[in-house]
């Protein structure tokens, strides 16, 4: 029985490595990779494998460390419906979590996933049958980084009857020192016309997502609610998924047409930008004031006519005066 | 006569089974004036869950109480507190409510749903059945670099719920959880552990106050739940 995870190579037992910079995988730990099979626990460790990080080590002094995690798993035939969870940890703290529902459909397992981190954001997937293989890369939390030794461990956990045949996790798992921060995205909206508008006429929101990290973020979604009551959407998504955005700036416009007058502040019109970085959002409080183009026309219908009514009489008088002259 | 019979029952079966189905999916709402924002990092949740997604301070049910951290996820904890809290899916269990999550203006980017997991598979058990909802984004979790993947809760007593009986006290609730999460990490010989109301103070106190079956106790200071 491995009720732990067995090495397939032993590690070194001469001194922990040094990550400096670059990579520093299990196979550079002289474990070319961990596997487990049958676990009849269901929390089971892996054995901790030690490396070193330079003085002042820590998340995000010019170094970002990332942890990456590469597995296979295999479900018994006998599996049933539950639970499956894949997590890394160093120093005692998480860094990337992998859940996997298992649900039987027609006697079809079905292995719903999901992982949640800075690099990827949030990603979801389903697949059929026994086998799935996944890599989850995520900034680790502050706490898992420290200058000196540290320690790496792998965990699979299994609940319900969810029953695991075997799990490698594949040597090219470990730790990353990266220069680049993780995204971090910040919103600027501006709307023209000015906070008041007339029933009639268009608002235009555009709305700008700038990244200010360094790698990319991915899978954003971009919302806009507005009261609709008050306002028509002619064009712009009210809910777009976005799947990257890098250094390049991401903008949207929306084009609403005011179709009732009133006040916008006890429900405005909101953009809300998620994602597992950052989730910021703007409101916006126009006015909305009853048609002006009414007005318009009342005083173009009254100057028009002013003007009909001028030429006429200034018509008239030529006529007269065409006569007269005719009649001297 | 005896078919007669035999429909009659059945009718007035039906009426029940559907009184209680449509109470079950009922939570009515309650009132608090220190509804606010908690932020964690980017993230930003409501200390309080609602009956409905309408954020409004006479639209709550519960404060939030506890949150697990580093290595949770609302699937995963629902899994380890099973035997503790085995009801954790249908009506009969729990009706659904909701958590706001904004963004840094307010505007709401997500409503979170959780039924939760509870004590019992009865509404009218003779004693309290223990209740806790879990919220995170899309029902896994929250991430950031200061608490890694975590999820937040409320917490309950419901005793005889739809028997004129009452809900709430939290306060006694998220103490009960902690000890049984604990009982459970000790159990499987992980280094999990609560520290009860150890965490930050998330702003709700609710003096100890029975409101027409709503009863209020709730001290404000969060329990932390390290998941390993």
């Amino acid at each position: 029985m491995s009720s732990a995870l067995a090495a397939t190579a032993a590690a070194s037992a001469a001194a922990p490595p040094l990550l400096n910079t670059g990579r520093l995988s299990l196979r550079s730990l002289g474990v070319p990779q961990l596997v487990i099979t049958h676990p009849s626990r269901s929390v089971v460790q892996s054995q901790a494998l030690r490396y070193r990080l330079p003085a002042g080590a820590r998340q995000g002094a010019g170094r970002w460390y990332v942890m990456r995690l590469h597995f296979l798993l295999k479900l018994a035939s006998t599996s049933g419906p539950g639970l499956i969870d894949i997590s890394g940890e160093t120093n005692g703290r998480s860094s990337d979590l992998d859940e996997v529902a298992v649900s039987r459909r027609r006697g079809v397992l079905q292995l719903a996933w999901n992982q949640v981190g800075l690099i990827d954001g949030r990603r979801e997937g389903t697949t059929h049958g026994a086998r799935l293989e996944l890599t989850d890369r995520n900034v680790m939390v502050n706490a898992g980084v420290q200058p000196g030794l540290n320690t790496l461990r792998f965990q699979v956990e299994q609940y319900g009857k969810a029953r695991l045949a075997q799990l490698t996790i594949f040597g090219d798992s470990g730790i990353i020192a990266s220069r680049l921060s993780p995204g971090v995205l910040v919103l600027h909206v501006s709307a023209h016309p000015g906070p008041t508008i007339a029933v009639g006429q268009t608002l235009t929101v555009t709305a700008r997502i700038d990244n200010r990290g360094q790698r990319p973020v991915r899978r954003v979604s971009l919302s806009l609610d507005y009261p609709a009551t008050q306002f028509r959407l002619l064009s712009g998504k009210a809910s777009e998924q976005v799947a990257e955005i890098g250094h390049r700036p991401y903008l949207q416009t929306y084009r609403l047409k005011a179709i009732a007058p009133g006040s916008t502040r006890a429900r405005p019109i909101s953009l809300a930008v998620d994602s597992v970085n950052a989730n910021p959002g703007a409101t916006l409080t126009p006015t909305v004031v009853a048609r002006r183009s009414t007005n318009i026309t009342l005083w173009l219908t009254i100057a028009l006519a002013g003007f009909g009514g001028l030429l006429i009489a200034v018509g008239r008088t030529w006529r007269h005066q065409g006569r007269r002259s005719r009649v001297v | 006569m005896n078919i007669r019979h035999s429909l009659v029952v059945l009718g007035v079966a039906a009426i029940a089974l559907g009184a209680f189905a449509g109470l079950a999916s009922v939570a009515s709402s309650a009132t608090t004036t220190n509804l606010s924002w908690v932020y964690v990092g980017s993230t930003r949740w409501r200390n309080y869950d609602f009956t409905n997604q309408t954020d409004v301070q006479t639209g709550v049910d519960w404060p939030v109480d506890m949150y697990y951290y580093n290595n949770a996820s609302v699937s995963k904890i629902k899994s380890v507190m099973q035997d503790f809290l085995p009801c954790q899916t249908g009506n009969v269990c729990a009706s659904y409510l909701y958590m706001h999550l904004s963004t840094n203006s307010g505007s709401t980017y997500s409503w979170s749903t959780s039924a939760g997991m509870k004590q019992s598979l009865s509404a009218c058990t003779p004693s309290t059945d223990l209740h806790q909802r879990l919220y995170a984004p899309g029902g896994t979790s929250f991430y950031n670099t200061s608490w890694g993947h975590y999820v937040i809760a409320t917490t309950h007593f419901d005793y005889q719920e739809f028997c004129h009986g009452w809900s709430g006290k939290s306060e006694t609730a998220e103490q009960v959880v902690c000890t049984d999460i604990n009982a459970e990490y000790t159990r499987n010989g992980q280094n999990g552990h609560c520290w009860y109301d150890a965490g930050s103070n998330l702003n709700n106190s609710m003096a100890n106050k029975n409101v027409s079956g709503h009863w209020w106790m709730n001290d404000g200071k969060a329990s932390v739940v390290l998941t390993p």
